[in-house]
């Protein structure tokens, strides 16, 4: 199933905070792992991806670090910072209150209702 | 649609310069789809080089993860190619990746170039606190220290100077056609303004009795303003002194009227009570003064001959003239006593005092702490202001040099510009410009002029009275020099040698090359002291 893009357009970020606040990633890490979490429901274009971490790594949320693998090949890992934790917790509660209005809304008929 | 998509890749990276940022093998586990789709992301981005080698290096990776577990090439190539498609349109995604890396580079630049400006700001700031905090100690009147060194511990009763203010007091104005008039000669005036010149004459008694009794003084120095708040003050106040020169045209034609009436004694007086005023003015106090006593020697020695066809001085009175231009005459002529004064008490103005000498320069001290802007600002950014003992010791090089410089003959100084300063200083605002006058070309001259009239006009003179005591002339100046008359050999620094001397039957000539610094023949009816022809003693140009 795939969702509309502009729906996940709002998600996303909060869905990369969520992942990599269980530890750091590098991107086609992350992208396998939203996939992998979200049992291939979410995924994020890959042309999105990359604009979404800059993003991110703009506004200060998570910190990218080149690091150079045993293999030598050279990595970018991103890890989320405590700005970015703090804004995690803010968004939870945020989606936390509007799946609660939208089950008002939908009655039983809404899946988050279970 | 993914195969067209990667051909027009190929295609448009073709014109890709790849010296930019990609090395082919960063790409070497790559399709050759995977490999031209990011490098025409790449390329798109048009950022900061460091941006976009980072994106790349980001992108290779991502490939290569994808495609890590691809088992051959076609599916590694088929994989690519999904891939791409994900990541959809490269300009887009080199914009949208490209924009939220890195700040515009304009931006950039604006905001550096805004945190330099604040820096250079704050540097000046800090730079320039120290010149405008503190106040100088004014420890020494400068006024003073020009009246000691002008007075050189003579007494007060020595000094001719209140008789001249005296004859400056009683002074009257010439007459206009008198200031006017063509000739020197009283016996072309005629019946109505020898009248007049008499009236005037009279009138004019007891200023010209005043100066006669300056005259018999020893010494003249003139007497400082100490209650100026600064010496640039103690200069402007000494101006009005230099009235004296007025005094001096009034002799001037007071010794013409007494000559014409065959008054020698008189006239002989009032010629060495001339030549004394000068002598005693220069060598001492400001430049100025000293300039002004070089005019009048030289119109003292001017005016003994300028009506040298009509006149037959007597032996004894020739003489008397020579002794007195023989005095002092190897006192220098110019002293920067009143310049030192000046430029210490302006330094005294512009630096603070620690007590040991030194001290930091102050806003006023700029002027004369840089010769000009270049030095100014390798200073103020760099190397810090120079302090009270560098500024002292700098303006005394300059004083030392200058005096120096005054042994330099014209000849020697030939191919300099008049102008030349001593060193390069640029002009306004930086003070040192002036100072640097002191000793240039112009001056120098000036100094070597005054020089040469004396020992041309001493050797005319012994020359006429060897003339007058043996019915001719000498065969040549040595003979003069051997003889008496003279006490050396006179000095032409125009050539630097010996003045010209030629015995012409029952006359002579002698002249100086002046300043063509070449013998012309000593034609006596140009005039002395032109740039072309010879300064020539003798014969007298006749009015």
């Amino acid at each position: 199933m795939k969702f509309e893009r502009e729906l996940l357009k709002g998600v996303a970020p909060v869905v990369v905070l969520e992942i990599m606040s269980r530890g750091r990633m590098y991107g086609y890490e992350l992208s396998e792992a939203i996939e992998n979490k979200s049992q291939k429901i979410l995924t994020l274009g890959q042309g999105t991806l990359y604009p979404l971490l800059y993003n991110l790594e703009s506004q200060k949320l998570i910190k990218g670090e080149w690091e150079t693998a045993e293999s030598g090949r050279k990595r970018r890992y991103y890890s989320i910072t405590s700005k970015g934790k703090q804004r995690l917790e803010t968004d939870k509660s945020q989606l936390a209150d509007l799946f609660k209005s939208l089950k008002l809304v939908f009655g039983t008929s809404f899946a988050g209702a279970n | 649609m993914v195969f067209i998509f990667c051909h027009r890749v190929h295609r448009e990276h073709r014109g890709i310069n790849m010296k930019n940022d990609n090395k082919q093998s960063d790409f070497k586990n790559l399709p050759n789809c995977a490999a031209e789709y990011i490098k025409l992301v790449i390329k798109k981005m048009k950022w900061r080089k460091s941006v976009r080698a980072d994106v790349q290096a980001e992108l290779i990776g991502h490939f290569e993860d994808a495609l890590r577990d691809c088992k051959n090439e076609d599916e590694k190539e088929t994989k690519a190619k999904e891939l791409i498609a994900n990541f959809g349109d490269a300009k887009l995604i080199a914009d949208l990746a490209a924009k939220k890396r890195c700040r515009p580079l304009w931006v950039k630049a604006l905001i550096r170039t805004a945190q330099t400006t604040g820096i250079i700001i704050l540097f000046i700031i800090i730079r320039s606190l120290p010149m405008v905090i503190g106040s100088p100690t004014i420890s020494v009147n400068y006024a003073e220290w020009l009246n000691e060194k002008v007075r050189a511990g003579r007494d007060e009763s020595l000094n001719a100077k209140p008789f001249y203010d005296k004859a400056i007091n009683n002074l009257v104005e010439q007459p206009k056609w008198l200031q006017e008039i063509k000739t020197s000669w009283p016996g072309d005036f005629n019946e109505q303004q020898l009248g007049e010149f008499k009236v005037w004459y009279d009138k004019n008694k007891y200023s010209f009795e005043a100066f006669r009794q300056g005259s018999a003084k020893p010494a003249y120095w003139n007497t400082y303003n100490t209650n100026e708040p600064n010496m640039q003050g103690t200069l402007q106040s000494m101006m009005k002194h230099l009235v004296i020169r007025k005094i001096v045209q009034n002799i001037c034609w007071k010794m013409r009227y007494d000559t014409y009436n065959n008054d020698y004694n008189s006239a002989t007086t009032d010629i060495i009570a001339l030549i004394k005023l000068g002598q005693n003015m220069h060598g001492q106090g400001t430049l100025i003064e000293q300039l002004v006593g070089i005019a009048i020697e030289a119109v003292g020695i001017g005016v003994i001959f300028e009506n040298g066809g009509k006149v037959d001085w007597p032996e004894e009175k020739l003489g008397e003239i020579q002794t007195q231009l023989e005095q002092d005459i190897d006192k220098p002529v110019i002293t920067l006593d009143g310049e030192k004064a000046f430029m210490y008490d302006y330094i005294q103005q512009s630096f603070t005092d620690d007590g040991y000498g030194n001290g930091r320069i102050l806003k006023k001290g700029m002027p004369i702490a840089f010769d000009n802007w270049r030095e100014f600002l390798k200073d103020f950014f760099i190397t810090g202001f120079p302090d009270r003992r560098q500024t002292v010791a700098k303006i005394e090089s300059l004083y030392e040099l200058s005096e120096q410089r005054f042994s330099i003959t014209p000849i020697e100084l030939k191919d300099e510009p008049i102008d030349k300063p001593l060193y390069p200083v640029e002009k306004n605002p930086f003070l040192l410009s002036t100072e640097n006058s002191l000793a240039n070309k112009k001056l120098i001259e000036i100094t070597w002029r005054l020089k040469t009239d004396r020992d041309g006009q001493i050797a005319t003179l012994a020359i006429l009275r060897y003339h007058k005591q043996t019915g001719k002339y000498p065969d040549s100046l040595e003979e003069l020099l051997n003889k008496g008359f003279i006490k050396r050999v006179p000095f032409d620094a125009y050539r630097n040698g010996e003045m010209t001397y030629k015995k012409i039957g029952d006359s002579f000539t002698l002249y100086s090359f002046s300043n063509n610094f070449k013998d012309d023949g000593g034609d006596s009816t140009l005039g002395k002291w032109r740039e072309d022809g010879d300064a020539v003693f003798w014969p007298v140009k006749s009015k």
